[in-house]
């Protein structure tokens, strides 16, 4: 628990420090607007706080964000938590369906090909799950568009729209990360699969798919569950990309604007609650640790 | 509060593998790719067909030669009329230099640390895994944005923010290997013979580690070219007036209804180029440290 709170120090510390270095939000209010008064300026600062050393708006954010307030937008004057909320829905869809379709399209493929290793079809897999990794993301994306939106029109090419729309991003997204785990349990289930209790298993006469489900797939679950929590941090990465390039209006997009606006709150409250969910995933991924092998003691 | 992977250390290797198939195929692949990329960033002046930067507005979103009889523009060209086939020649050069000095980078610089901290433990071990612990957990995103927000778009300031946020693999991996070999009897030979520590870790310790550094050197050649791509992509990469491939497919964006050329190629060329080096990596895993795997 400890690491997890420093970590999530160090994270808010850094980009509260970072984003006041990026430029002056009540100049970037003002932009297009003509040129502001000195007065007009220190007026703003005075409202936004930030005319008060840095550490003493870090402390004050830090508090109110332990009782659950992230402030106010700067821009829009909205509370930070309600913007967040708004967004969250879309994000945490993306995420959870690119992460369900990875796993329908992982694991059945990682069995088949740890089953017939070094068959052709384990070959066909090993440069499908190669082609995947080579992928740049954003560019399945735009492939993806220009194939079954823009040309073949099946599906709408971008936006939020409905259950329709959370097809292309999701299959986007779930593409690139069943590359990398197809691999995965393919290796792990090699691995399990080598060891002596699977030969005893076998020897006593249980049939192969027990063996492979009741004995492999179990004890191999363990490396792919703490892939999938260490992760998640990139899947975050993923999830900030295609949201741009599907026009998605989730906590990625709500981010990058809030960046160019200097709107310290907003960027600061996404951070937060990023962070906060890469850090109870990597816990929860501890905990299930414990939980799929009783060997591993949480400390 | 981190969970430590069991190593099965001491455990008879695993009987040897079949060679699987097209292990020799994945490297002449790979290495011809590698090798394209490489030819078309140093050759680039020689290679392109024409000036990336000239635009010619009156062929502007012209389609590939095969589609418009006639054209000279092999790949066609982009909203503005500059030719395809030329910007992905010099994009090469974007993509290589940020992937291979990012990765020299880190992986010296990790592997310093790494040796160092594994070998003599102490307070700065300690201290430097805390801090390698901090920044893996760093999610990317977060740090290249605001990195990226304060110091502006750059060449030099991918390469610094892909360095920064990856010498801690290196450290760790390094670092490992280390303190596995550093009981190991030949070592403690070395040291009872009176050889200096700076000469073991030279000659004894490194070597062992190099083989693992390679494979994740090299499959982070590949990542970081993704990386660069995507963060141009977004806007927060290299100079858009620079042709870069992630910039190209940030071009495109508003012209894929007409002009599916231009959001094609230069996705196909990172594809290609990452490959190689995904291929050329797997290829050392399976030789060097089957263990990686």
């Amino acid at each position: 628990m400890g690491g997890a709170l420093a970590v999530l120090a160090a994270i808010t510390l850094f980009v509260a420090f970072g984003i006041r270095l990026t430029g002056d939000p009540a100049v970037a209010l003002f932009e297009g607007a003509g040129a502001p008064s000195m007065q007009d300026i220190q007026r703003m600062h005075r409202a936004f706080g930030t005319d008060r050393p840095f550490l003493v708006q870090y402390v004050g954010f830090a508090g109110e964000a332990l009782r659950g307030n992230l402030g106010t937008s700067f821009r829009s004057g909205q509370p930070v938590s309600g913007l967040i909320m708004e967004r969250a829905g879309p994000t945490l869809a993306l995420a959870v369906g690119g992460m369900i379709v990875a796993l329908t399209v992982a694991f059945p493929l990682g069995i088949y090909a740890a089953m017939h290793r070094n068959a052709l079809a384990d070959f066909l897999i090993r440069v499908a799950s190669l082609l995947g990794l080579s992928f740049p993301n954003f560019w399945l994306g735009i492939m993806l568009i220009l194939i079954l939106a823009v040309r073949l029109r099946w599906l709408p090419p971008s936006g939020y729209s409905g259950p329709v729309s959370l097809v292309l991003p999701c299959l986007t997204l779930g593409v690139i990360l069943a590359s990398t785990l197809v691999r995965l349990v393919r290796a792990s289930l090699l691995d399990t699969l080598g060891q002596p209790y699977i030969r005893t298993a076998r020897a006593k006469g249980m049939p192969e798919r027990t063996v492979i489900v009741r004995h492999g797939l179990r004890n191999a679950l363990l490396p792919v569950v703490t892939f999938i929590g260490l992760q998640f941090g990139g899947l975050l990465g993923g999830v900030v990309i295609l949201e741009n390039v599907f026009a998605w209006p989730g906590l990625g997009q709500l981010a990058l604007g809030a960046v160019s606006y200097r709107d310290y709150p907003v960027v600061q409250g996404v951070v937060v609650v990023l962070a906060l969910g890469v850090v109870a995933v990597n816990l929860l991924v501890d905990l299930r640790y414990g939980l799929l092998n009783p060997r591993v003691r949480v400390g | 509060m981190a969970v430590t992977p069991v190593v099965a250390a001491g455990l008879p290797a695993v009987a040897r593998r079949r060679p699987p198939i097209g292990l020799r195929l994945t490297l002449f692949v790979g290495l011809t790719l590698v090798g394209l990329s490489l030819a078309a960033a140093l050759g680039a002046p020689v290679l392109a067909p024409r000036n990336p930067e000239t635009a010619d507005l009156r062929a502007r979103l012209t389609p590939p030669a095969w589609l418009a009889p006639g054209s000279p523009y092999l790949l066609g060209t982009d909203a503005i009329g500059r030719d395809m086939l030329s910007r992905i020649i010099y994009g090469a050069r974007i993509s290589l230099e940020v992937g291979l000095v990012s990765v020299a980078l880190s992986s010296v610089v990790g592997t310093a640390l790494g040796l160092v901290g594994g070998y003599y433990g102490g307070w700065w071990d300690e201290g430097m895994m805390r801090l390698a612990d901090l920044q893996l957990s760093f999610p990317f995103i977060l740090f290249a944005l605001v990195v990226i927000a304060v110091l502006g778009p750059g060449l030099g300031r991918i390469i610094f923010v892909l360095a920064v946020t990856q010498w801690a693999s290196y450290a760790r991996l390094v670092r490992s290997e280390a303190i596995a070999v550093k009981e190991a009897d030949y070592i403690q030979a070395a040291r009872a013979l009176g050889i200096r520590d700076r000469r073991i870790i030279w000659r004894h310790v490194l070597p062992n580690a190099l083989g693992a550094v390679m494979v994740l050197a090299t499959l982070s050649i590949a990542n970081n070219i993704l990386l660069e791509a995507a963060l141009t992509f977004l806007g927060l990469g290299v100079d858009p007036a620079v042709p870069s491939w992630g910039g190209m497919l940030a071009d495109s964006r508003n012209y894929i209804q007409t002009a599916w050329w231009d959001s094609t190629f230069p996705g196909l060329a990172i594809m290609f180029a990452v490959m190689g080096f995904n291929l050329v990596g797997d290829w050392l895993r399976d030789k060097l440290s089957p263990d990686l795997r």
